[in-house]
């Protein structure tokens, strides 16, 4: 072998030992740096009638970005998936359910639902289905996650509009406005096994234990209900119509918002006492808790904000402008975190690997 | 051909099968290339590799120049897994007996080994998809892809014509002068010497390494990357499609959210070149009369089992082959490219070291 070619191997080898080491120090300090960043949490605000959707910093509480999605002006609910991956996006009077990647906000299929679909849904706990609302069919809808296709309809009463899942996964509830009943339906057997009756407008639902918070109107009211039976356990008169509710974690407190008064009501559910109203934006909509049990985030449809309230000292901490039409929120573990160039995106990785397939 | 216009298929019919020809009458194998010099010294093939790709650098900055999208690029983001992948590829390049052009020129030849060869790769890719979701994606690509892509034409812009030419004189000089490549005699193209008889033998790599190159820019310009392997795992996907019925692609993550993630499984323009490449080689070995169909020794079925295999896993973990890399990518100057074609350079020295073991290698 000649000098000169044992110069170009020498180069070669020490090029080649560079690439590696900076290869091998670069996936090490990515590594290092992503472990200090990786348990941030934003929140998510979709703006149905600006379309697009705002994120929060949580530990700030700074709006970071405007995501514009693609999304004719409307009213949408948004719900994560169980494993996060995907966002399920429903316009209110719609009949179609739209699948968006929870990384890029792309859509990444439609789904025809049923007629009239309402913005209110949930994933099954084992994250097999997900179940909406047909108010035009009058049936609860179910979707195949897996393979993005409706499974089956199941017909319940009139005019509905929310859907909860006992804790068990066993049973599903419907509130339905018109009927002023609760239809009940077994998630093995996809049967109605059952309807509880009320004496006012059903809308919003949630689950704990063996109740059912029901907010209602005509005449305005918090019910609470036991889900095996539908023995009323409490009614909570209010002055003004309920909109959303939510649990804080322990299931010691219920948050109610009242669109009307532009107030919190916080129930306590052990006596059902109220233990503070709090004052936030025009025309508060939804309210959603994050789940380590320390922010609730409303969601003021009247004036386009988020009111972010503090469940320790049930004081609202910051109230930020979203955009136009909030209609509730979703919270997503951070994954992108850092400024040095480095693509920690989840999606884009699994996009990038095989984009083309090389 | 849903969804394809009459013009796209011919384009990609016409480029494709310049490309099987180009590569048989070549006999252009980046295998051959990188074996042959390490362990003979023998730069017939390489020579070619390196016009092809500083051809299409060329091309391809003129044309990203002229006006072509910047999404034509094909630059994934990459990390120690490209050095793994096409460490992994270049085994299985190296222990298969060819690359993933040569495997496919050779099986248009009439070769039963390369398509023993093609059918484990397939079954590789199969296997692939089976473990990514479990396996790959959580364990391999998030550790690993950590890195933005980059390619040095792509971010110049408009000063990547000059770059590429400054490139293309600072090798030609390095080799001039390290490798004494201006003593090689070469043959004037005189029109009235080119007769059929010429035109049936082999034909110099350095003029093939250019025609491909110039097909790579017309490809680029058009569609994007040239890839083999990219089309490949694209049929193999619609035949498992018809073998086992669409739920099979519909229910798997690596099917369904990659190798099809851009719409419906249907034929595209990069499928059917490479089709057109199988037969452009036929052909080319039919009327040079060298098509023959060769019947496989038995002593080399670990070669097509095992190296095909390594292939399809290496190909997919990198992700992408030697066209897609180190023919295309380099002519990118894309980082990505570049980090896979060390691991496959890496790949193809050791194993050639192994195979050549009894008799050593001249590198």
């Amino acid at each position: 072998m000649s000098s000169t070619e044992k110069k170009s191997l020498t180069f070669v080898g020490v090029l080649i030992g560079l690439v590696l080491g900076a290869m091998v120090v670069g996936t090490i300090m990515y590594h290092a740096n992503n472990t200090i960043n990786n348990s941030s949490q934003r929140a998510y605000v979709f703006n149905g009638l600006s379309s697009n959707v705002a994120v929060i910093d949580i530990e700030t509480k700074e709006i970071l970005s405007k995501i514009d999605i693609e999304i004719q002006s409307g009213q949408y609910g948004a719900h994560i998936s169980n494993d996060r991956n995907s966002i399920y996006l429903i316009e209110h009077g719609g009949n179609r359910i739209l699948i968006l990647d929870s990384s890029s906000l792309e859509i990444k299929s439609r789904i025809p639902a049923g007629k009239n679909l309402q913005h209110e849904g949930v994933f099954t706990k084992d994250g097999k289905y997900f179940l909406a609302i047909s108010r035009g069919e009058e049936s609860l809808v179910i979707i195949d996650t897996e393979r993005g296709i409706v499974k089956d309809k199941i017909k319940v009463g009139k005019a509905p509009h929310n859907v909860a899942i006992d804790d068990k996964n066993k049973n599903a509830f419907i509130t339905n406005t018109e009927s002023k009943t609760i239809s009940k339906i077994n998630l093995e057997s996809f049967q109605k096994i059952s309807s509880y009756e009320l004496n006012s407008n059903p809308h919003m639902i949630i689950s704990a234990g063996e109740r059912l918070y029901i907010g209602a109107a005509d005449p305005s009211k918090i019910i609470i209900i036991k889900s095996d039976n539908g023995q009323i356990l409490e009614e909570i008169e209010l002055q003004t119509e309920p909109h959303g509710i939510a649990l804080d974690m322990d299931k010691k407190i219920l948050f109610v918002t009242l669109p009307e008064s532009n107030l919190i009501r916080v129930i306590n559910t052990d006596d059902f006492s109220t233990i503070k109203e709090i004052a936030v934006g025009e025309k508060p909509h939804n309210v959603e808790i994050m789940n380590d049990n320390t922010l609730i985030f409303v969601t003021n449809s009247g004036d386009g904000t988020v009111s972010i309230i503090d469940v320790g000292t049930l004081t609202e901490t910051k109230r930020i402008t979203t955009g136009n039409g909030p209609h509730n929120t979703i919270f997503i573990e951070s994954i992108t975190n850092n400024s040095n160039g480095m693509n920690n995106n989840k999606e884009e990785k699994i996009i990038s690997a095989n984009f083309n397939c090389g | 051909m849903v969804g394809m216009e009459l013009s796209t298929v011919i384009f990609s019919v016409i480029i494709g099968t310049s490309f099987g020809i180009l590569l048989q009458k070549g006999r252009f194998c980046f295998t051959m290339a990188m074996r042959d010099y390490i362990a003979y010294k023998d730069t017939r093939v390489l020579k070619g590799v390196i016009a092809g790709i500083l051809t299409a650098m060329i091309g391809i900055s003129i044309a990203y120049t002229l006006g072509v999208s910047e999404t034509n690029f094909w630059v994934p983001n990459f990390g120690l897994s490209n050095v793994i992948g096409g460490f992994i590829f270049g085994i299985g390049m190296v222990y298969g007996g060819g690359c993933a052009s040569g495997t496919l020129y050779r099986a248009g030849e009439g070769y039963i080994h390369y398509w023993v060869v093609l059918i484990f790769v397939a079954l590789g890719y199969a296997a692939f998809a089976l473990l990514f979701p479990i396996v790959f994606l959580p364990y391999y690509f998030e550790p690993l892809q950590i890195f933005s892509g980059f390619s040095l034409i792509k971010w110049l812009g408009d000063y990547s014509v000059l770059v590429s030419l400054l490139f293309i004189i600072t090798t030609y000089f390095i080799l001039k002068n390290n490798y004494k490549i201006s003593t090689r005699k070469y043959t004037k193209i005189n029109i009235n010497d080119i007769t059929i008889k010429k035109m049936k033998g082999p034909w110099d790599t350095v003029y093939v390494g250019i025609g491909l190159g110039i097909m790579v820019t017309l490809w680029f310009a058009l569609w994007g990357s040239w890839s083999i392997t990219g089309p490949e795992i694209k049929w193999f996907g619609l035949g498992y499609s018809k073998i086992f019925g669409e739920q099979f692609i519909e229910n798997n993550m690596y099917w369904k959210n990659v190798v099809y993630a851009s719409g419906n499984i249907s034929i595209t323009p990069d499928m059917v070149m490479l089709i057109s490449l199988l037969f452009g080689s036929f052909l080319a070995a039919y009327l040079s009369g060298d098509f023959k169909i060769r019947k496989m020794k038995t002593n080399r079925i670990p070669n097509a089992v095992i190296g095909g295999i390594l292939m399809g896993f290496g190909s997919r973990m990198a992700p992408g082959c030697n066209i897609s890399n180190t023919f295309t990518g380099l002519a990118f100057l894309s980082v990505p490219g570049f980090v896979t074609s060390l691991g496959l350079l890496l790949g193809v020295y050791v194993t050639t070291h192994w195979m050549f073991r009894k008799v050593g290698c001249a590198i």
